[in-house]
Parts: structure tokens; sequence; C-alpha cells
């Protein structure tokens, strides 16, 4: 299972789950959200794995 | 004899606020003041750390610490990933702000940490210590990155 394969899994900590779902149904983010090119998810899923190798690094 | 105890004004006509005078108004006192209720919600963390460890007449003392000033950069770059996420998604910085600041008000934490650590007259001693508040707000903060990551189909 890949790194966020891991993370995704745990994300279905339920609450946190509600928590987000909660503040952008009041936002209303779900209507607005721009699709994004295959590049920028990259650019992103990369910073994650980023921060994601330091708090490894820093908690182990 | 004692006569009933009255207090003393002052009655040289001053600025000065005074306590005992019904009719002088407080500096602060505006007349029309209303109460305005602030409609952002502010996210607060406070975060004291403190560690300390002395070695005393002791040989072979091995220590592992988590660095706390990078641990609390790293909590910043996830919060600032949080808005980041959100902004590019939607396009509209503002309201990532205001979508961040209500994400992370409820996780709104406050915490006190003081490591003391003494070891005298030892040998081969490890210890390694770990700031674990900080530890698990990073954890939570990695959580609630990664299910907006989800939510915004980008994981």
């Amino acid at each position: 299972m890949s790194v966020f394969g891991e993370l995704k899994k745990s994300s279905a900590n339920h609450m946190i789950d509600l928590l987000v779902d909660d503040v952008f149904e009041k936002h209303q983010i779900q209507g607005k959200v721009k699709n994004l090119t295959p590049e920028k998810k990259q650019k992103i899923r990369g910073i994650m794995s980023d921060i994601q190798q330091q708090i490894d690094g820093m908690l182990k | 004899m004692y006569g009933s105890i009255r207090p003393i004004r002052s009655e040289k006509k001053s600025c000065k606020w005074s306590a005992l005078d019904p009719n002088s108004a407080h500096p602060m006192a505006r007349e029309d003041a209303e109460v305005v209720q602030g409609e952002e919600v502010k996210s607060i963390t406070r975060q004291y750390s403190e560690e300390q460890i002395i070695v005393k007449d002791s040989a072979d003392v091995e220590i592992h610490t988590t660095d706390t000033q990078a641990a609390v950069a790293l909590q910043a770059a996830l919060q600032v990933g949080i808005v980041l996420a959100i902004s590019i998604t939607i396009g509209d910085s503002e309201k990532a702000d205001k979508v961040a600041q209500d994400l992370l008000a409820k996780v709104r934490v406050s915490q006190s940490n003081r490591q003391q650590t003494y070891i005298e007259n030892s040998r081969g001693v490890n210890i390694t210590t770990t700031d674990t508040d900080l530890a698990v707000n990073i954890q939570l903060l990695l959580q609630v990155l990664v299910a907006i990551l989800v939510k915004l189909d980008i994981l």
C-alpha cells in the first residue's frame, strides 16, 4: 500500500471527515471546486509527500 | 466617639476618574459605545514547551530529543498547506482563508509542556524524549489536510 493509501485509509477517521464536510457545507465549497490539471495535483501530492516525510522523520 | 464613615472626595475638579463618584465616567467608557460581537472566529494555538536535561557525573549517556522548533515549523507548514489546497482548488484565497480559519478554530489547541530529566552518577544511559503534545497536534493537522485533499479529489 502506498504512503497515501495508508493515509486515505486513516482518513476514514469519521470525526475529521465530518468536520471537513461540515465546514465545506457551511462555505458551499463543493459547488466551487475547480478541476485541477494532473500536473497541479501532482505538485500538491509532492508537497504532501515532503511534509509526510518530515513528520515521519521527526516522530520516529 | 466615632461618626459614620463618609468617603472623602476631593473638591478640585479633576479629569481623573473616581470610583467613589457615581457620576464620573470611566475613561474607557464611551457613551455611544455598542457591544459588537465579532463575526470571525479566531484560531488560537498557544504552545509552551520547555525541556531540560541535566547530566551530572555520568558517562556514555546518549540523548535523542525532538527539535521543538522544527516541529513548530512543520505545524505551520501544515496550516499553510490547508489554506493552499483550498485556495488553489476553489480559486478564491479570501474564501480559503475563512474556511481554513473555521477548520483550525475547531482544532484549537492550548498546551503547555515541561520536561525535566536528571541523570546523575550513571553509565550507559539512553534517553529519548518527544514533545507528545506537539506530535499529536501535528498528526491531527495532517489528518485534516489529508481529509481535505481526499474531499477535493487530489489524493
